[in-house]
């Protein structure tokens, strides 16, 4: 009996770490939409959704957090502009992605988590960098960036539901 | 309550107490009363022992709205 549930720790153990490990990559390799300086698509967020799915709600957390700082350790930007504003980022969505998906998890889909934890996360960056630079002229870019979040999150909620719907019976069932 | 449930509520009482106090912060600008805070703990302070240093400090903060937050999000926890 212990070794079948220290077994099945180890294994949401590897998972666990699998998916830090596809966060950090594909938030190095994600390229940046060129016109619009800040937007991008956030595709780490696939991982906190994938994790929040499968394993529940303080590993996605763990997962937020994990990835936000060692991406920044991999991209050597310790600065604190970008730290700051990724890790917050990335944990507000998750909370409010955790959120979602306990209080009416009746009401909405993937794609609709995916689309509130898109909007959080740009509204939290927005934030940040307002109490950062103190400069009130970004007020004007926060239609944008909510809009931007919105068809982010989109994108991302159905890419993460066509993953989900892939691998669910390998992740729970072990092969 | 097994151990899974336990981890959720302690993540819950953070989650509260972060987003409380955070909105006591932000709404105490208009209504100064939700920011009536106390502060406490220790500043740090070094402890030198000759082959090491030694600094530790810890400080809390609590405002109206952490207290708001954390029970709004003990409800939360119950009612799922």
């Amino acid at each position: 009996m212990k070794s079948t549930r220290s077994r099945i720790k180890l294994r949401e153990l590897i998972y666990l770490s699998i998916l830090i490990a596809l966060g950090i990559v594909l938030n190095l390799i994600e390229p940046p939409i060129s016109p619009i300086p800040g937007a991008k698509l956030g595709l780490a967020n696939i991982v906190i959704l994938l994790a929040l799915l499968f394993f529940g709600e303080s590993e996605a957390i763990v997962v937020a957090l994990l990835r936000a700082i060692l991406s920044a350790f991999f991209k050597g930007m310790l600065h604190p502009i970008p730290l700051f504003t990724s890790m917050g980022g990335s944990i507000m969505a998750a909370i409010a992605m955790i959120l979602v998906y306990d209080l009416c998890r009746k009401h909405f889909s993937i794609v609709g988590i995916s689309i509130i934890g898109g909007i959080v996360n740009n509204l939290a960056q927005f934030f940040i960098v307002l109490y950062i630079t103190k400069n009130s002229a970004l007020w004007y870019y926060l239609p944008i960036l909510l809009f931007l979040g919105g068809i982010s999150g989109w994108v991302i909620g159905l890419i993460t539901k066509i993953l989900y719907n892939k691998t669910k019976t390998v992740v729970r069932n072990g092969s | 309550m097994d151990r899974k449930r336990l981890q959720l509520m302690m993540l819950y009482i953070i989650i509260g107490a972060i987003l409380g106090t955070i909105l006591g912060i932000g709404v105490g600008k208009v209504f100064p009363m939700l920011n009536s805070a106390v502060s406490f703990g220790f500043s740090p302070f070094t402890l030198n022992l000759a082959i090491m240093d030694l600094t530790f400090g810890i400080t809390f903060y609590l405002n109206i709205g952490t207290v708001v937050g954390v029970i709004l999000f003990l409800y939360l926890f119950l009612i799922i």
